[in-house]
């Protein structure tokens, strides 16, 4: 479990950080909170011939108050974000559920982005909430909607030479709901489902995270949380099976959370 | 201390990295590339086996076919393990995959004692079930490791074992050198769990490159290589049948295991240990009139299964204490009365598996778990969480357990390659210091400070004079290592033999004598309480209390005793909630790292209470019994009828381990759907 050779660069600017992305493209790799690319590298499931260090570019961190909601810097890791007075507590909330305390020193919002595992927090939350994704490259930098930039697991709409540079996420105080399955604290969630506003998303079921149209019309037509919503969310639910799930567990306990968090949203 | 083995200096040691199988079963063809092979290698087959057991030895290197994924094909090396992997990659093999092959009997055991028939016909009810024990890996934390050096004629090797003197006679044997030419050094151990009891193919490999090289050679095992190709455990089937009376009293049993050994037989233990085991363990602490058991041995193109702590006897009492809550529940009786009106009553006494009790009081280990755990209360509790529509279980093991094997044993399962003497050597230096040697080796269980407490006790020392040196064959007499927790059986009396001759010649500086012991076996026992809830919406189980009251014979270290207990229920706990070395119809693992073999974290486990008995044993000198399987071996029944408990007014019946939530959903699942169809049919 050793990597196969590749040429490592930490750049200290993000122009620095973009020339490399448009000398090197797809043999470029960047690495953020190393969470999951570095077991990656290891297991010689990726195998770059670049590896770009985004750790020392001070314009990728932190996090700011905007007119409209919050600008999330792509290499903020967790812990920073859990330190943030007056996070939104549904941001806390998803947080919580990601890894150990360990991981999450480590991790990074945008790492986790653009990482895409279908059980992923910050995919999840960037649906449900309809986060905008801020990509820059040489050749400039463009804005894509959370739905737009999850185009399958594992697969973001970046470019080859693109990198995500933050997130912006709406105002999303208030009432909300957050629910995992996971086999020990800490695991990737067997299945999850998220409500804030009119918005249910289910993840860890699917291929991306998975807005529930369905379910949200039902609301939006004054249905509330119960079996008739239970069975809506189990019908329009995407589900794999593997080792740890059946899709049938998936989209029954699935549907079960779904009733839980638009539950735990209309109640609060 | 030299440190665990990768922390060993080795100036100019090359690193290896092995080409393995993607293949569950292939034919090797052309191998290009700067790999060696089976052939250029030239190291012979670990020769196994009595009577009772096929030959089927796991080679150094794949020769002609390969049986599992991840058997080692090649071997490559350079000056970093980097530079090895990239080695390894650049090998060409080609591979021709083959259907599986028809399964292979390597070993049959079968117990027919007491009136077997006669009971089944006489029997009220009778119940039968087919349970099944997950494919599982002990999971070291440190992987294994070897490092080799030959030097004039004579080979040093560093290894992470439990078993310095077995392997270096099977690496002698292969490599056909002297035994005297073979030096085995055992560093820290971070960790055995029975896997590190085994001769491996790496070794026989790195000790013969050492050799043809004339360059120290290294090799430290990876997370995924110790996941895929080191040994598994378990993965057996049982069918087993009960027939009791309308009092719960069981009368017979029949059991019927198959035991899917891997792809090949490992050395010393040979394919026989799972089911041998397991056969003698079954309903072991139960009083019964006949016990029929076939258990046998057979291969698939999956990693090998070796010994792991408890080994056999996880099945086994997991198989009868599922068993036993399931007659409970057909007759409505509590599950604590189902086991009072079984356990054996009079010991020492030898069981119809034939399993020579030496003592225990089984009723009283059971007094102790209603009184401690407060049972009757804890009942009630259960009751109001059922109420509240919460799914809360109780479970309750009773089981005994084998330690210390001997000699005669092994040579009566077919078992060549284990010495089964345990040897202590003393020796009185110059200055005065008493130095101890045995054929023991420290994996972890701390056993140096209850061995020097004895020399000093036995000696009448004053503390400070007492070194213990142990994982050396050069000084530390032959026998059988750190296995079948013998440490606290023949250990401890060769400990005490060695100390009394020693003492004869009033440790006058020079003194140097040894004492080898052929051990008997002696019998712990013990009976443990778990309480889990199962999430009533996603079926995630939480363990919630541990109750263990365990009977080791004398206590030498309370303490010692106590933190094996935990450690052992806490790896029980993971294999009944957790753990399963999956594999896909193709032969392919489907949990090759540690994101799918789950095993617990520190917030999976409860505080772990512990009671001690004492039913001293009467057959080794100090009264003690061997300790570190029965925490394991407790959960294994406990945990696992806590969680069937929880889940039981739903009319569900967990059978297949581990119980995951998945397994839990299906079983639910199950259950609604017969009860919706029997309510059909009636309605009809």
């Amino acid at each position: 479990m050793k990597s196969s050779p590749f040429d490592y660069h930490r750049p200290e600017s993000l122009a620095e950080a973009l020339s490399l992305f448009a000398e090197w493209g797809e043999e470029a790799r960047a690495l953020a909170g190393g969470q999951s690319l570095v077991p990656m590298l290891a297991m010689r499931l990726a195998r770059p011939a670049v590896v770009v260090d985004l750790a020392r570019i001070p314009e990728l961190r932190g996090v700011a108050r905007t007119a409209g909601g919050w600008r999330i810097g792509t290499m903020t890791r967790e812990v920073e974000l859990e330190r943030v007075a007056g996070l939104p507590p549904i941001i806390a909330a998803a947080i919580s559920h990601i890894g150990h305390f360990q991981i999450r020193t480590q991790g990074t919002v945008g790492g986790s982005l653009v990482h895409l595992d279908p059980a992923g927090e910050w995919p999840a939350l960037s649906m449900l909430l309809e986060a905008t994704l801020e990509l820059a490259s040489s050749r400039g930098s463009r804005r894509l909607s959370a739905r737009e930039f999850a185009l399958a697991p594992m697969l973001a709409a970046l470019e080859p030479d693109e990198l995500l540079v933050a997130v912006e996420l709406p105002d999303c105080g208030g009432p909300f709901g957050f629910e995992e399955v996971e086999r020990r604290p800490g695991d990737f969630a067997l299945v999850g489902a998220a409500c804030h506003g009119a918005s249910v998303v289910a993840f860890g079921t699917g291929r991306v995270p998975q807005r529930l149209t369905g379910c949200e019309a039902h609301m939006a037509a004054g249905g509330g949380s119960g079996l008739e919503l239970r069975k809506l969310a189990e019908d329009e639910m995407e589900a794999h099976g593997d080792i740890h799930a059946s899709a049938a567990y998936r989209r029954q306990v699935g549907a079960r959370l779904v009733e839980r968090v638009v539950g735990a949203a209309a109640a609060a | 201390m030299p440190g665990y083995l990768a922390d060993l200096r080795a100036p100019g040691a090359l690193e290896l990295a092995f080409v393995r199988s993607p293949f569950a079963h292939a034919l090797i063809g052309k191998i290009s590339g700067p790999a060696v092979t089976a052939t250029e290698l030239g190291v012979g087959d670990l020769r196994l086996g009595g009577h009772g057991v096929a030959p089927w030895p796991w080679p150094a290197l794949a020769r002609g076919e390969a049986r599992f994924v991840g058997e080692a094909v090649a071997v490559v090396w350079a000056e970093t393990r980097a530079e090895a992997e990239d080695l390894a990659e650049s090998v060409e093999v080609e591979f021709e995959p083959l259907e599986p092959e028809a399964p292979r009997r390597l070993f049959e055991r079968t117990i027919d004692a007491g009136a077997v028939d006669v009971c089944f016909q006489r029997a009220e009810h009778v119940l039968e079930r087919t349970f099944s024990c997950a494919r599982q890996t002990p999971l070291p934390l440190e992987t294994r490791g070897v490092l080799a050096h030959f030097e004039a004629g004579r080979l040093t090797l560093w290894s992470s074992t439990q078993i310095p003197h077995i392997l270096r006679r099977g690496v002698a044997q292969a490599l056909e050198l002297e035994e005297t030419a073979i030096r085995v050094l055992v560093p820290e151990v971070g960790g055995g769990f029975g896997l590190k009891a085994h001769v491996f193919p790496e070794e026989l490999v790195a000790a013969q490159l050492a050799r043809r090289l004339g360059r120290p050679v290294r090799w430290i095992e990876d997370r995924r290589e110790n996941l895929l190709a080191s040994v598994h455990a378990h993965d057996n089937e049982v069918l087993m049948r009960a027939a009791f009376g309308a009092d719960g009293r069981v009368l017979a049993v029949e059991a019927d295991l198959r035991c899917d050994v891997g792809a090949y037989s490992v050395y010393p233990f040979s394919a026989s240990l799972e089911p041998a085991t397991a056969a003698s363990a079954i309903f072991a602490a139960y009083d019964l009139q006949g016990l029929r058991v076939s258990a046998r041995a057979v291969t698939s193109h999956r990693c090998p299964v070796g010994a792991y702590r408890g080994v056999g006897t996880n099945t086994a009492v997991y198989a009868t204490e599922r068993m036993l809550d399931l007659i409970a529940g057909h007759l409505g009786l509590d599950p604590l009365e189902v086991r009072r009106r079984n356990a054996l009553r009079h010991l020492p006494c030898t069981t119809l598996g034939g399993r020579e009790l030496d003592s225990g009081d089984y009723l009283e280990l059971l007094r102790r778990v209603e009184s401690v755990s407060g049972y009757e209360a804890l009942r009630r509790e259960q009751a109001e969480a059922r109420r509240q529509g919460k799914l809360f279980g109780i479970g309750l093991a009773l089981f005994n357990e084998h330690s210390g094997t001997g000699q005669s044993e092994y040579r009566s399962r077919g078992i060549e390659e284990v010495s089964g003497l345990d040897a202590c050597r003393v020796r009185v230096t110059a200055e005065g210091r008493i130095v101890i040697h045995t054929s023991s080796v420290e994996i972890g269980q701390n056993h140096a400070p209850a061995y020097r407490r004895l020399t000093e006790r036995m000696l009448g020392l004053e503390p400070g004079r007492v070194d213990i040196h142990e994982g050396d064959t050069d000084v530390c007499p032959p026998g059988t290592g750190a296995f079948v927790s013998r440490g606290a059986v023949g250990v401890l009396d060769a400990i005490a033999g060695a100390l009394r001759l020693a003492g004869k010649q009033d440790l006058a500086p020079g003194t140097d004598v040894t004492c080898s012991i052929d051990p008997k076996q002696v019998f712990p026992s013990g009976a443990h309480l778990a309480v889990v809830e199962v999430d009533a919406v996603t079926f995630v189980p939480r363990l919630k209390r541990y109750l263990a009251v365990e009977d080791c014979g004398n206590v030498i270290d309370q303490r010692t005793v106590s933190e094996q207990i935990r450690g052992g229920v806490a790896m029980g706990a993971g294999k009944v909630l957790l753990e399963e070395s999956a594999y896909g119809e193709d032969g392919q693992p489907l949990a090759a790292t540690l994101l799918d073999y789950l095993v617990p974290v520190a917030a999976d486990i409860p505080r772990i209470e512990i009671e001690h008995l004492v039913s001293p044993s009467p057959i080794s000198a100090q009264g003690s019994k061997g300790v570190g399987e029965a925490g394991t071996i407790g959960a294994f029944g406990a945990v696992a009828n806590a969680v069937a408990d929880a889940v039981a007014p739903l009319g569900a019946e967990l059978l297949e381990l581990p119980y995951g939530p998945q397994r839990i959903f299906a079983a639910i699942q199950l259950a609604t759907t017969s009860k919706q169809k029997k309510g059909r049919r009636l309605g009809g």
